[in-house]
């Protein structure tokens, strides 16, 4: 059984040679507001993001120490809050996950969610969602990995704060079942992560380690992180989507508001575009020949049996004449007719 | 990256190396040679037998002979530069003759044709690619003439910068070639092995995203083979019976058993590279099992001890609680006795 290296996601492909696979993070920047994240969802569309993807944890399910806190950065510096607090104002119910499914496929955009237990993702799987996403903390959680795996759906998996070892024990258990869809997702730590604690080369290990494809989670605001993920080969490109990024909220201070959606999509694009290929792309094809650059002309006017040297002659442009690479030919070399000042002079004017 | 289909047999990374005996020169004139070298070619596996299209008037101008009549190796050289090369060069009749054997015997016949003439002569016996000389990387009008019979190319590079490197590519597929593959030469014999850089092989293929191969002259098949591990997909050198023979190329040239070796390796190396992803195989599965430790009693333990680290002693086979887990007992009380030396199971405690 072995990982595909292009995965097959909803009408979509994802991998080295696909598009990098955008999707619109609703996550928890949904103000627990249906009307407000279908909103997010027409947007993602609007702009050609490849998909949408929400959180449907239910806190109850998992998180039992109600005294964890949990601190992150916004844009009035860090805040701390009660963890389960926090989860239960992020949480949408099940019936409101099934709206927002609806208007995605009423908009005709493809829509995933992370699940956090066999439960989680027996209902998504109900929705008919495209793929299944295993959060950061769940690499380890060989049960759920096991259970996803044998749902037939891709899957995308967070390694934040993973060693080698832990990503590599969780993909012999995808295999082990029978999984052949998976997508890693780089997922630097940190609300947000800071610059050195990015580490994007480990979009290009990741690869190389596991030849599957490998994509960003990303935790930086602005766009500079996806230009760059995307120009290091990333097959893959989460960002969370906001109404407004000093919202005081675990995902705000690295999210993109609305209005910058279509802005996401194209820093993907066109750095994809820019890329190329490896040859240079802006010889004028079909000729080899050279017509752009400098040749030799009179830099003053010029009469028959006047050798050429560097006081008479200039380089200039278009090339007409003695292209300049050979200039040190003609140097030296007797002209047989007159020539006027900024003329272009030919192999048949010397001798 | 496009790979190369010469008759079914597809060249470019990935497939197995394709191996070319180039006869050349070392035929010595004689046919009879050039038959036999051909059968040594087939029973070494070699993919493909390779030959020299020039003769005395195509290649060298007169006064060239007349500055080359003395040479002091005279085992290589037995006359004058004129003489050597009436006796070496290959008449149009015996390529018929050799390309019905080499068909006959099952091996691809190829030769290198060092004018538009001998270009056309080659087309007319049906070659499945064109070979090109590394001394004709800029002859610009010979690559045109190639290019336009549409056939794949094998490009040798000795001596080329990577810009004439660039235009001859560029000039055989404006001319309408098919699919070019890049051979990496250093065109001395043999070169020392500082001069050799076999890296330019990855470096052209990814560079150039074309396959990439090797035209050896060093002696012996320690850097073909090396080449094949740096990714080269088809491997040519010079093929002789007799390397103490008379005539130019026979000292650089491999002989049967070096042929066979280059085939034989060459494959088993382009198999043994596998791929970047870490698998364990079946066979090192099991081998764990008999290689790696278990817990033994470093000396004789009594029920209801509670172990410490120094009561444990790892040894093999790898059968019971490895090395990695004595955290796990550590602190923990032994259900019965253990003589020294025994093996620790996870029901031995409490």
């Amino acid at each position: 059984m072995s990982l595909n290296k292009i995965v097959h996601v909803g009408d979509k492909f994802v991998g080295d040679g696909c598009p990098c696979f955008t999707v619109v993070e609703l996550g928890v920047s949904h103000e627990q507001n249906v009307d407000l994240a279908r909103d997010f969802i027409r947007q993602a569309k609007a702009s050609g993001a490849d998909a949408v993807k929400v959180e449907s944890f239910q806190a109850d399910d998992f998180a039992f120490d109600k005294t964890l806190t949990h601190t992150y950065g916004t844009a009035d510096g860090p805040r701390t809050e009660n963890y389960y607090a926090m989860l239960k104002r992020l949480e949408l119910s099940y019936d409101d996950y099934a709206k927002l499914k609806q208007e995605a496929d009423e908009q005709g955009i493809l829509f995933f969610s992370t699940v956090h237990n066999s439960a989680n993702a027996q209902v998504m799987q109900d929705m008919d969602v495209c793929a299944f996403k295993i959060a950061s903390s769940d690499v380890t959680n060989l049960p759920l990995i096991r259970d996803l795996a044998k749902r037939g759906l891709p899957v995308f998996m967070d390694t934040g704060g993973a060693y080698v070892g832990e990503v590599e024990r969780g993909i012999r258990e995808f295999e082990a079942q029978g999984c052949e869809n998976l997508i890693l997702m780089h997922n630097p730590l940190g609300y947000p992560a800071p610059p050195d604690k990015t580490d994007l080369r480990m979009i290009p290990s990741l690869k190389a380690l596991f030849d599957v494809p490998v994509g960003l989670s990303c935790h930086t605001p602005g766009f500079d992180m996806v230009v760059a993920a995307t120009a290091l080969g990333a097959n893959a490109m989460e960002k969370p989507i906001t109404r407004d990024r000093t919202l005081p909220s675990p995902e705000h201070i690295f999210a993109f508001q609305t209005e910058e959606c279509d802005e996401f999509v194209f820093k993907v694009r066109n750095t994809e575009i820019a890329l190329g290929g490896k040859r240079r792309s802006s010889v004028p094809s079909g000729s080899y020949a050279r017509k752009t650059r400098r040749g030799v002309y009179a830099a003053k006017a010029i009469k028959a049996g006047e050798t050429l040297s560097g006081d008479n002659v200039v380089f200039g442009r278009p090339l007409k004449g003695i292209p300049v690479e050979l200039a040190d030919e003609a140097m030296g070399m007797t002209l047989r007719r007159d020539v006027g000042v900024h003329e272009p002079i030919n192999w048949k004017d010397l001798e | 990256m496009e790979k190369l289909n010469i008759e079914g047999r597809l060249i470019g990374p990935g497939e197995p190396p394709y191996v070319i005996a180039e006869i050349g020169s070392n035929h010595n004139g004689d046919m009879d040679l050039a038959r036999r070298l051909v059968d040594a070619a087939v029973e070494a596996g070699a993919d493909c037998a390779k030959f020299q299209s020039w003769s005395k008037r195509s290649l060298i101008c007169k006064a060239e002979y007349e500055r080359n009549t003395e040479y002091a190796d005279t085992h290589r050289h037995f006359g004058t530069l004129e003489q050597m090369c009436a006796k070496y060069q290959f008449t149009e009749t015996q390529h018929r003759e050799m390309a019905d054997y080499c068909r006959e015997r099952g091996i691809t016949f190829i030769s290198t044709p060092f004018s538009a003439h001998e270009a056309d002569l080659l087309e007319g016996l049906d070659v499945p690619f064109f070979k090109i000389a590394s001394m004709d990387v800029p002859n610009l009008p010979l690559l045109e003439h190639i290019g336009a019979k549409g056939r794949p190319v094998m490009l040798s590079t000795g001596m080329s910068t990577v810009g004439e490197v660039e235009r001859a590519v560029a000039v055989l597929r404006e001319a309408g070639s098919g699919p070019v593959c890049v051979l990496h030469c250093i065109a001395v014999y043999p070169p020392r092995y500082a001069d050799i850089n076999l890296l330019n092989i990855p470096m052209f293929q990814d560079v150039f995203d074309v396959p990439v191969g090797f035209s050896d002259h060093s002696r012996g098949t320690a850097i073909p083979l090396a080449s094949v591990a740096v990714g080269a997909c088809v491997v040519e050198k010079h093929f002789t019976l007799d390397k103490d023979m008379k005539g130019w190329d026979h000292w650089v040239s491999a002989d049967p058993a070096d042929m066979a070796e280059i085939v034989r390796e060459g494959r088993n190396i382009a198999l043994a590279l596998g791929g970047r992803r870490r698998v364990l195989c079946a066979d090192e599965q099991a081998k764990k099992l008999a290689f790696r430790r278990s817990a033994v009693a470093a000396r004789p333990l009594t029920k209801g001890a509670v172990l410490a680290m120094d009561d444990l002693d790892f040894k093999r086979p790898g059968t019971g609680i490895g090395p990695d887990e004595a955290a796990y007992l550590v602190g923990r009380t032994l259900a019965r006795d253990l003589a020294e030396d025994e093996e620790m199971q996870w029901n031995d405690l409490l």
